[in-house]
């Protein structure tokens, strides 16, 4: 068996950003070139799901510098791992009542954010979402980088977000979630000249149990052990790492279970940038999924 | 360079029955299976003429009509359609010796029972089935494929949303998978079911036609809801070649593009679909000129029929009037994530057989879709190239070319 760490695409991270609103706060359009600026309600009609995703989208585009830098058809992929559960409920609320609502149903699709950003930022590439997972978001990393090596879009917005608080959770750790989310900004390394870290290629695995997908992918991402570039810390959205090799140690999200689902991996990319440490991000699920990512130092600025 | 990625197997549930045979019995013939549902008058919706899989069992239902009920039928469709497409692919024995993938395209995966709970809580009188506790195995966009991966042994799932396209952006993930060597197969589609929840919501948006809907017709009032799965096996051909399998069609290509201008409308022009469907024939390396037929969206909602229109006169020229295009709404319904999975099944088909299924619900053309739309009977075809194309919600598109084996193996 061959690990393909050593020979494996790294992509520029061009920006990343994280978004932790106080419960109930008000979303308003962050990005001077956002079209919501200039259409007032327009930015206020749009779910809370939706307006977490454009925040983070308009903080990205904003890092970038000049306004409308971004090619037209950039692609927008988005994660979240409960999607659109409380305009659902709204929602269905209003059917129930007699007055069921166009404007809710309009939002009662998790792909709405991408919907919205592309519409807002007038973005024409590829757009799709990855849901019911808290390994949605590298789900979508994965797809963006596919996107790029395959010349699909120059540029892609990777988002996520959730929303706290459903009224039926479907497992215990959705009744311990915030609002939140978190974007970046991927492009192919050898067109870029971003700031930010290089990331390797995603690695994704489906198995029975929780530790046979973290398995999987530790055999994917850190084989062989001694091979350049491999990661000296190890972060992940959970308290332990089972199987990991001897001299790494995993490390917990810093905002811990506030930030989990799909969002939380944003906060992980994020720490790894900042500690300037070779990464291994790895997020896993109960249900058996699990994906990870190598953040490397060598483009960190 | 890309391997070539072939389809060996298809599964379907539809409004015409379980599996393939009377999917496609029912659309040569010209039927519809669009019904008005007398049981949901209580609910106030047996006004709405839908489109409803079979029902496939009974454990807590017996008064309960299949939208009010907490039965996770998504699931179980499911199954049945991925069990059909593996006998197919003739790997019923064979897929746990394999790097199995499971894509699934869906606008909400199971959510019969949360619905029929939420129901229960917020309305305890208004006929309210029986429910169960929610977990992530029963409820939720993830549990059919959760449920398929568990249950096969999978080693790759994800679950996409790109509204009424997700069964074409399903068929991305799994291209990705296999020309990444990721997976060995995949088994690639959507599904969706029906619940009160969706069918308020469409006619909320006044997007629901009081009669089966009529794709393309000069008096199409909407849209009419439709319920299935479809699922196809994807393998490299050369992995195909080794177990001896019979390749059906080729997945030559996809593309996918947002419109950018309306949350729950089309681009007036098409272009986001016209992007889409140029981005699969540049994936498939094919002129627009190679295709020999369209498997439009055809929603009979107003702007999206037109819509499509522009699409194709943007991507075809002055061809777009001579290409054959059809739709199975007024057959099947709109199935939402499952709708195109469903119609690359039809697309399979059509290379296999030389026929194009008629678009039920078409009595008067409206002049202003000039496309050569194929109806009353079936067209025969010997075709080679073909383009599958859907449109959803926030503006998504995404679009498949398949190719007859002999032209892409």
């Amino acid at each position: 068996m061959s690990g393909p760490s050593a020979a494996l695409p790294t992509w520029a991270l061009g920006g990343l950003v994280t978004v932790v609103p106080s419960p109930g706060e008000p979303l308003t359009a962050h990005s001077s070139t956002h079209r919501a600026a200039s259409r007032g309600q327009a930015f206020l009609r749009m779910d809370r799901l939706c307006a977490l995703a454009l925040c983070t989208a308009d903080r990205l585009i904003d890092e970038q510098g000049t306004p409308g830098t971004l090619p037209k058809d950039t692609a927008v992929v988005f994660a979240s791992q409960l999607g659109c559960h409380k305009t659902d409920e709204a929602f269905y609320q209003s059917a129930l009542s007699g007055q069921a609502s166009p404007r809710l149903f309009a939002y009662t699709l998790p792909s709405s954010p991408v919907g919205e950003v592309s519409i807002h930022h007038g973005l024409s590439g590829p757009a799709m979402a990855f849901v019911g997972t808290d390994c949605a978001a590298l789900q979508a990393l994965a797809q963006a980088q596919s996107l790029l090596a395959q010349d699909q879009a120059p540029a892609c917005l990777v988002l996520a977000a959730e929303v706290a608080d459903p009224v039926l959770p479907t497992r215990p750790s959705q009744s311990a979630l915030a609002d939140s989310a978190g974007g970046l900004l991927l492009r192919r390394a050898d067109a870029a000249s971003d700031r930010g870290a290089a990331l390797g290629a995603v690695c994704t695995a489906f198995a029975p149990t929780q530790p046979a997908a973290i398995a999987r992918v530790l055999t994917q991402l850190l084989w062989p052990p001694q091979a350049p570039g491999q990661p000296t810390q190890v972060l992940c959205n959970g308290s332990s790492v089972p199987h990991l090799p001897a001299g790494l140690h995993a490390l917990p999200c810093p905002l811990g279970a506030r930030t989990a689902g799909a969002a939380q991996v944003f906060f992980l990319l994020q720490q790894a940038v900042h500690t300037k440490t070779p990464t291994l991000v790895l997020v896993s699920d109960e249900d058996g999924q699990a994906a990870g990512v190598l953040v490397s130092p060598a483009a960190i600025s | 360079m890309r391997p070539t990625l072939v389809i060996t197997g298809v599964g379907a549930v539809s409004g015409f029955g379980l599996g393939v045979d009377p999917l496609w019995r029912g659309l040569l013939a010209g039927w519809t299976a669009l019904h008005k549902q007398p049981g949901l008058a209580a609910v106030g919706l047996d006004d709405v003429a839908m489109a409803l899989a079979p029902r496939l069992s009974l454990p807590h239902a017996d008064e309960v009509h299949p939208l009010l009920s907490a039965t996770p039928r998504a699931v179980q469709l499911t199954d049945v359609a991925v069990d059909e497409a593996l006998r197919a692919a003739g790997l019923t024995a064979g897929v746990q010796a394999v790097r199995l993938g499971i894509c699934l395209g869906t606008t909400h995966g199971e959510k019969s029972p949360w619905v029929a709970a939420l129901r229960a809580r917020l309305s305890p009188n208004d006929g309210a089935a029986h429910t169960a506790p929610l977990s992530a195995d029963t409820s939720g966009p993830a549990a059919p494929a959760l449920h398929v991966a568990r249950r096969l042994g999978a080693t790759q799932v994800q679950v996409v949303c790109t509204a009424c396209a997700s069964g074409n952006s399903a068929l991305a993930v799994a291209h990705d998978w296999l020309t990444n060597d990721l997976c060995d197969v995949v088994l690639a589609g959507g599904v969706d079911t029906l619940h009160d929840f969706v069918v308020r919501g469409f006619r909320s948006l006044k997007a629901v036609s009081s009669t089966p809907c009529r794709p393309f017709d000069a008096d199409r009032a909407g849209l009419s809801p439709g319920e299935g799965a479809g699922i196809l096996v994807l393998e490299t051909a050369a992995h195909a070649h080794r177990r001896g399998a019979t390749p059906l069609a080729v997945l030559a290509g996809v593309g996918q593009a947002a419109d950018a201008t309306h949350m729950t409308g089309p681009d007036r022009q098409g272009r986001g679909a016209a992007a889409a469907m140029s981005r699969a024939l540049a994936q498939a390396g094919r002129s627009p000129d190679a295709i020999d037929f369209v498997s439009a969206h055809g929603t009979a909602t107003v702007f999206n029929d037109l819509m499509e229109k522009h699409a194709l006169g943007l991507v075809f020229g002055a061809r777009a009037q001579s290409v054959p295009v059809n739709s199975v709404k007024g057959a099947v319904g709109h199935t939402m994530g499952a709708a195109a999975a469903l119609e690359a099944v039809l697309g399979v088909l059509v290379l296999r057989t030389g026929l194009v299924p008629p678009t039920v619900g078409l009595v008067t053309q409206d002049p202003a879709i000039d496309l050569r739309i194929v109806r009353d009977e079936p067209l025969p075809l010997r075709a080679r190239h073909l383009v599958s194309t859907a449109s959803g919600f926030g503006g998504m598109n995404a679009a498949i070319v398949l190719s007859h084996p002999e032209d892409g193996v």
